[in-house]
């Protein structure tokens, strides 16, 4: 079997607390538990999961933006948990990240062109923010090459994102991580962007690693699905196996909770609806065993003893001691 | 394909301040005020026909009288040179201070804000126990033991004020270093020279102009009360807080003596305060295109 794109093996955050005058350590935070998972070349594996489970951070782990406490991370056959910073910022060329907030997101000094240009100066591959593959890339994003003398106020958060997308894929990245980059936009424009990306992946190639907490979202664009619950992977399978056959009471619960859009068929099934039941617990002080636990209906004693691993269950893969059939 | 309607040639972030800070009417008036007053401290003790130690036969003489324009003090010395060198004299001291004071501010707390962990406490760490030493003695253990003279002085006044701006610009830093522009040009690959200059830099520095002018205020202010209280610039140095001090003597019978380094003190702090209250409101990227 070749390598893929991307292999996470075992990666593991944990955010030290700290308290008072000398900083003094006490207790951790497991942002990210021991997740693993494999991106192929031109494919697109969606991230999901609620607020505070550790999706982001798993985006920025895999790019290096934080330093992983454990794990592998293996891209285009490099070891990138064991590269020095240098080494890792050339790397970057290939591994680019469009972030949620388009707001936040760029320099409020820099005109578009001088954002969109900033990647491919810093690898060498232009000198100045004239060379022509700027504005095929301005272009490329929907955006008219007028644009590019503009600064970001000037624009709507649409138009901002589109810029950010930009930025990310000018220098032809060979994985994109979008963090969560249409929750901050109107509905209206998400399906814009959402096609966006999809099309410019057609065209170049590109893998995304997607990170969302909407499920229709990540539905639109994912071939694969990735449900992470407190840190932990609970559920990954293909699109259709986790939205038609899904096995783990988290993905159930939450696809159960995407809106539908024919209001007959909403009605029908807001009587089955499964509607979770209390807070995330703190990723400070997880429960044992399962993490879910202690929101599941199906919870029995071996749920607070044994953790469930994720093994391989029809096609899909479920950490869960009682799966659906 | 989203397209919007035509709008005019943008303008740069500081284009656009400028083209604010001159449609504010406030600023202006500070503005023309500071000039008028820079102008009188430059041209002033060259046009007056006196020297400003020169002591005259005409004492406490009021304004316009024997060629004094101003009058003179009680030791018969010209008002007018001496208001107008106190002017050279105050917003020098001001500068100096303000420069030495912004330069390890920067350099301080932009180390302690990019760095953070153990460089940033031990920079914050000094800086508390610094302040807690109470600054106008700091100042008059200087001075008493060094003497009153130009650098000395000025030593005192950082002394009292660096600490401010070094805080303040570690706080810009720290809080520009966490928005997502930065990560994202760390993200794309820009080395950590690329992120502070044309990242970092150009985002922190715009608050410290603002406080930069305050600063000015502020160290005349200082410099005129070190002076007052007798630990400042000696007669007969002609510092404004100089005057003020020697003429609170007369301020019931001859209060032009008093009054007239009194509001050209006030006239000068204010001016600049003014100008500091215009560059605040022009540089609040918030107020971006409000006319």
């Amino acid at each position: 079997m070749s390598e893929p794109l991307l292999r996470v093996v075992n990666l593991e955050k944990k955010f030290p607390i700290q308290r008072g005058l000398l900083k003094r350590t006490v207790g951790q935070i497991h942002a990210v538990d021991g997740i693993s998972f494999e991106i192929g070349a031109g494919e697109t594996l969606g991230l999901v999961g609620e607020s505070g489970c550790g999706k982001s951070t798993t985006a920025r782990l895999i790019l290096r933006l934080l330093d992983p406490t454990a794990g592998e991370i293996y891209f285009n056959g490099k070891e990138i948990h064991a590269l020095s910073r240098e080494e890792i910022r050339k790397e970057r060329k290939d591994m680019q990240i469009v972030f949620q907030d388009p707001y936040a997101s760029l320099n409020p000094r820099m005109t578009v062109r001088q954002i969109v240009a900033e990647p491919l100066i810093v690898h060498g591959l232009a000198k100045d923010d004239s060379d022509p593959a700027v504005d095929e890339m301005i272009e490329l994003c929907g955006l008219s090459r007028e644009f590019g003398n503009r600064y970001p106020h000037e624009f709507s958060g649409g138009q901002r994102q589109r810029v950010g997308i930009a930025r990310a894929l000018v220098t032809r990245p060979k994985l994109v991580v979008l963090d969560e980059p249409v929750s901050a936009l109107d509905v209206s424009v998400q399906a814009q962007i959402l096609n966006l990306l999809d099309d410019l992946r057609e065209k170049f190639g590109f893998s995304y690693l997607f990170v969302a907490h909407d499920l229709s979202v990540v539905s639109h664009i994912s071939a694969r699905v990735a449900v992470m619950y407190l840190g932990k992977i609970v559920e990954i399978g293909t699109r259709e196996e986790i939205f038609e056959n899904p096995q783990h009471p988290y993905t159930k619960a939450l696809i159960s909770a995407v809106p539908l859009a024919n209001p007959k068929q909403e009605r029908v099934r807001k009587t089955s609806r499964i509607v979770l039941t209390g807070d995330v617990p703190s990723p400070a002080n997880p429960p044992s065993g399962c993490r879910f636990r202690t929101r599941c209906w199906k919870a029995q004693d071996v749920c607070a003893t044994s953790e469930p691993q994720l093994l391989t269950l029809g096609k899909s893969q479920v950490a869960c001691h009682f799966p659906e059939k | 394909m989203s397209q919007i309607e035509q709008i005019p040639q943008s303008l740069s972030y500081w284009q656009d301040v400028r083209k604010r800070f001159f449609g504010n009417k406030i600023s202006i008036v500070g503005l023309a005020m500071l000039v008028f007053l820079i102008i009188a401290g430059i041209v002033g003790p060259f046009i007056s026909g006196w020297k400003y130690d020169e002591l005259g036969p005409d004492l406490l003489v009021g304004p316009g009288s024997n060629g004094h324009w101003l009058g003179t003090d009680d030791l018969g010395r010209d008002i007018f040179t001496r208001v107008t060198f106190g002017i050279r004299l105050s917003l020098t001291v001001a500068i100096v201070v303000t420069a030495i004071s912004v330069f390890v501010g920067v350099a301080l707390g932009g180390i302690a804000g990019y760095f953070g962990g153990w460089v940033d406490t031990i920079i914050s760490r000094f800086i508390d126990t610094w302040q807690v030493i109470p600054f106008v003695l700091i100042g008059f253990a200087i001075i008493t033991v060094f003497g009153s003279s130009f650098w000395v002085i000025v030593a005192a006044l950082v002394f009292t004020g660096w600490y401010s701006t070094t805080r303040l610009f570690r706080a810009s830093v720290m809080q520009v270093k966490s928005l997502d522009y930065v990560e994202a040009a760390r993200a794309t690959g820009a080395s950590t020279k690329r992120i502070i200059l044309r990242h970092i830099g150009p985002n922190a520095i715009p608050p410290i102009i603002v406080v930069l002018a305050f600063s000015v205020a502020g160290a005349i202010l200082s410099e005129s009360v070190y002076a007052f209280l007798g630990v400042g610039f000696r007669e007969p140095t002609p510092s404004l807080g100089v005057m003020i001090s020697s003429s609170r003597n007369y301020l019931t019978d001859k209060p032009f003596v008093f009054f007239i380094p009194g509001s050209v003190l006030v006239l000068l702090t204010l001016s600049i305060v003014l100008i500091g209250d215009g560059l605040r409101d022009a540089l609040d990227p918030k107020l971006r295109g409000v006319k």
